[in-house]
C-alpha cells in the first residue's frame, strides 16, 4: 500500500449530549475510492463534514497530503464536494455553477471556458445544450452531473460525495454508479463516498469503511468485507446471513464443534479465539446453504422442514426449520434444473459446509 | 346553459365585494373630488378643473412635501434594510426554540403597541433636552444645541423603528428558504465566508430584500402618525398635507389632488421597481 494521503486520526465529535464520533481513524491512499457505509446516524456524514471543514472535530487530527487541516477553513482545503440534494446555485446558469470555483483560483479569463468544456465532456454534458440553463431547468440526473463537474473543475485534492445518488430513480442510479467510478478512475482522484446503500458501496469502492455507532467496525476491500466480515454487525449489514448462536464444545487442531442454543452440533474450522465453552456466533450466508433431497454422509447435514418458499426468478428464498432453528436459504438454479419447487412442509436436508461458516466472536454489545 | 363557478371563487366573493365597496369606490370619489372646484363655503362645486393639480405640483410647499416624503421614505427603507438584515440572518439561523421565542418577542413587541404610543415615546427621547440629548452630552459626544425633533432625521429614526419588525419578518422568511448546503458548496469550492455571502446568500435573499423594501417604502410614504408627531408643523410630508387640507382647511379638492398624486407616483414607482427586478435579477426564480 502506498503512503496515506488523507488521514483521520482518532476523531471525536459530540453534539450536545450525543457522542456522534467516538474515535474514527482512517487512512486513504492517493487515488483511492473509499466508501463510508453505515445506517443513518452512525456518523458517516459527520465524518465527511469534518473532512470538508464544515464541522470541526472536538479532538483528533485530519491530514491531507501530510498537512494538518483541523484549523484550515473549508475554502483553503482544496476539496470538491457533491451533495445529496446537489446544492447547485439556483441563481446561476450551468456554466456559472461549474465555473464557480475557478474565480478563486485566479484562472485566466480565456482558460475558464476551456476548463468548463473539459469537465462537461468528462461528465457527459453537452456544453452548447446545457451551459445557459438554470438548475431548475435540469433533471435530477443532469443536476448531479453539473454538481460533479463543479467539483472536478477545480481539480481538488480530494473529492467528497455525500449520498449523491439517493435522490435518483433506481435505473439512473445504476448507470450513474458506473459513470462516477469511471470518471474517478480517469482523473485518479482520491475519493470519499458516503452511502447507506451496501450494494453501491460494494460496487464502486476500492475499500469500504463500515461505520457502527460512531466508530469504524471494519475497513477492507468489498470482497474482503463480504467474505470475511469481522463482526456480526458487518456480516449483517452486508448481504443476507443466518446467525447461529452457540458455545464451543470441543476444539481439535483444525476444527471445533459448536453446540447451538437450539442444540445442534455444528463442525466449524478452528479460529484463534475459539476456546472451550466460549460463546460464539456462526454466520452463514443464505446463498451458501445447500438444500439436499436425502441425507448424505458428510458433516453438518441436518434434517429440516420447509416453512415457506418464495420463487424470485434467479433465486428462491426458502425458510427451513431445523428443530427450533430457522435458516434462510437462497437456493439458486435448482428449481430451474429440476423443474420442481420446494413445497411448504416438505422435508429437506440442509448442508452447512464448514468452509462457508464464519466464526465470529460472541457479541459484547449490539 | 349554467355557468360553472368554482367554489373557491364563491368564497372569495365577500372579500372582493368589500374591496370594491370600501377601497375602489372611495378611490373613484377622490379622483372625482380632485377635479372639482374649491369653494370656501360649499367646500366644492361640481365644476371640473385642473387647478388643484396645478397648485399641488407647482406650489413650493407642496413640491417640498412631495420631495420630503420620498426622501424620508427612501432613507428609512435603506436604514431599515441595513439594520434588519443582520437580525433576520441571526433569527434564520437560530437553532434553539427558546432563544427564538425570546428574541422574536423582543423584536416584535414594538408592533404590538400602538404607533401613537411608540411615536410619543420617540418625542420624549428626541426632544431638545430629552433622553438622547442627555446621554450624548453625558459622554461628551456632542456639545451645544441639539435638534432631532421636528427634523427629517427625527422622522426617519421614528419610522425606521416602527418598520424594523416588518422588514425582519420578511427577510427572515426569505433567508429561511435558503438551502444552506448551497452556501456550504460555495465555501468548499473556494469562497471565503464573505465571498460566499456576497455571491450566494445575498443574491438568494433578494426576493426578501425586494419584498421588504417595497413594503417599507410604501408604508413610510403613507405613514401619518409618525411624521405628524415627530415632524410637527416644521417638516411637511404629503400625508400630513392631505390631512390638513381635508380636516383643517376643508379644501377637499386640493387634498384629493394631493392624494391622487401620492397614489399615482407611489404606484408607478413600486410597479417599475417590481417589474425591473423581476426582469433582471430574479429571472432564475421558479414561477
Amino acid at each position: 500500500m502506498t503512503s496515506p494521503y488523507l488521514e483521520l486520526v482518532d476523531i471525536h465529535k459530540s453534539f450536545g449530549n450525543s457522542h456522534v464520533l467516538k474515535g474514527v481513524t482512517l487512512s486513504i491512499s492517493k487515488g483511492e475510492f473509499v466508501t463510508l457505509l453505515g445506517p443513518s446516524g452512525c456518523g458517516k456524514t459527520t465524518t465527511l463534514n469534518i473532512i470538508a471543514g464544515l464541522l470541526s472535530a472536538d479532538s483528533g487530527e485530519i491530514r491531507i497530503g501530510g498537512k494538518e487541516m483541523s484549523n484550515t477553513p473549508p475554502h483553503k482545503r482544496g476539496l470538491g464536494m457533491v451533495f445529496q440534494n446537489y446544492a447547485l446555485f439556483p441563481h446561476m446558469t450551468t456554466f456559472d455553477n461549474i465555473a464557480f470555483g475557478l474565480k478563486f483560483l485566479r484562472t485566466s479569463k480565456d482558460e475558464v471556458p476551456t476548463r468548463v468544456r473539459r469537465v462537461m465532456d468528462l461528465v457527459n454534458l453537452q456544453m452548447d445544450t446545457y451551459q445557459a440553463r438554470y438548475p431548475h431547468q435540469l433533471s435530477g440526473g443532469e443536476q448531479q452531473r453539473v454538481s460533479l463537474a463543479r467539483s472536478l473543475v477545480i481539480e481538488p485534492s480530494v473529492l467528497l460525495l455525500d449520498e449523491p445518488l439517493s435522490n435518483l430513480d433506481a435505473k439512473l442510479r445504476n448507470s450513474m454508479r458506473a459513470e462516477i467510478r469511471k470518471i474517478q478512475k480517469e482523473v485518479r482522484i482520491t475519493t470519499v463516498y458516503v452511502t447507506h446503500d451496501q450494494e453501491e458501496a460494494l460496487a464502486m469502492s476500492d475499500r469500504v469503511a463500515i461505520f457502527q455507532n460512531g466508530t469504524i467496525a471494519q475497513v477492507a476491500s468489498p470482497l474482503e468485507i463480504y467474505r470475511r466480515p469481522r463482526s456480526v454487525f458487518v456480516a449483517d449489514f452486508v448481504g443476507h446471513s443466518n446467525f447461529i448462536r452457540g458455545r464451543v464444545r470441543d476444539v481439535s487442531d483444525t476444527t471445533g464443534t459448536v453446540v447451538t442454543d437450539e442444540g445442534l452440533a455444528i463442525v466449524v474450522r478452528k479460529t484463534d479465539f475459539m476456546m472451550k465453552n466460549e460463546p460464539l456466533v456462526l454466520a452463514i450466508r443464505a446463498e451458501k446453504i445447500a438444500l439436499l433431497d436425502k441425507r448424505e454422509s458428510r458433516e453438518n447435514i441436518f434434517e429440516g422442514t420447509v416453512e415457506s418458499s418464495l420463487y424470485m426468478g434467479p433465486t428462491s428464498r426458502i425458510t427451513v426449520a431445523v428443530g427450533d432453528l430457522r435458516l434462510l436459504v437462497h437456493a439458486g438454479g435448482e428449481e430451474e434444473r429440476t423443474g420442481k419447487m420446494h413445497e411448504t412442509g416438505e422435508t429437506v436436508y440442509v448442508e452447512l459446509n464448514p468452509r462457508d461458516i464464519l466464526v465470529l466472536p460472541g457479541e459484547t454489545e449490539s | 346553459m349554467r355557468i360553472a363557478i368554482p367554489n373557491w371563487m364563491l368564497l372569495a366573493l365577500p372579500g372582493v365585494a368589500v374591496i370594491l365597496l370600501f377601497f375602489l369606490w372611495p378611490l373613484v370619489l377622490i379622483f372625482a373630488y380632485s377635479m372639482y372646484t374649491y369653494d370656501p363655503l360649499l367646500i366644492f362645486t361640481r365644476t371640473l378643473t385642473w387647478e388643484n393639480y396645478v397648485k399641488a405640483l407647482t406650489d413650493d410647499m407642496y413640491v417640498t412635501a412631495i420631495l420630503n416624503s420620498f426622501q424620508i421614505s427612501l432613507v428609512t427603507t435603506i436604514a431599515t434594510l441595513v439594520l434588519a438584515y443582520p437580525m433576520a440572518y441571526y433569527l434564520a439561523r437560530i437553532e434553539s426554540r427558546t432563544e427564538d421565542t425570546i428574541v422574536s418577542f423582543i423584536i416584535f413587541a414594538p408592533i404590538m403597541v400602538s404607533v401613537v404610543v411608540v411615536s410619543f415615546a420617540w418625542v420624549i427621547l428626541l426632544s431638545p433636552y430629552g433622553t438622547v440629548y442627555r446621554l450624548l452630552t453625558a459622554f461628551n459626544l456632542i456639545q451645544g444645541p441639539f435638534r432631532l425633533m421636528f427634523t427629517k432625521e427625527g422622522i426617519i429614526i421614528g419610522l425606521t423603528y416602527t418598520q424594523l419588525a416588518y422588514m425582519i419578518i420578511t427577510l427572515r422568511s426569505s433567508l429561511e428558504r435558503i438551502d444552506w448546503s448551497v452556501v456550504n458548496a460555495a465555501r468548499i469550492h473556494g469562497a471565503n465566508s464573505s465571498q460566499a455571502f456576497r455571491q450566494v446568500t445575498l443574491p438568494l435573499s433578494l426576493p426578501g430584500i425586494f419584498a421588504g423594501s417595497i413594503m417599507t417604502f410604501s408604508l413610510s410614504l403613507s405613514s401619518f402618525v409618525t411624521p405628524f408627531l415627530l415632524g410637527g408643523r416644521m417638516i411637511k410630508v404629503m400625508s400630513v398635507i392631505i390631512y390638513d387640507n381635508i380636516v383643517s382647511v376643508y379644501n377637499w379638492p386640493l387634498g384629493s389632488a394631493t392624494a391622487v398624486i401620492l397614489f399615482v407616483i407611489s404606484t408607478i414607482l413600486v410597479g417599475l421597481f417590481t417589474y425591473f427586478l423581476q426582469k433582471t435579477r430574479l429571472g432564475w426564480l421558479r414561477t
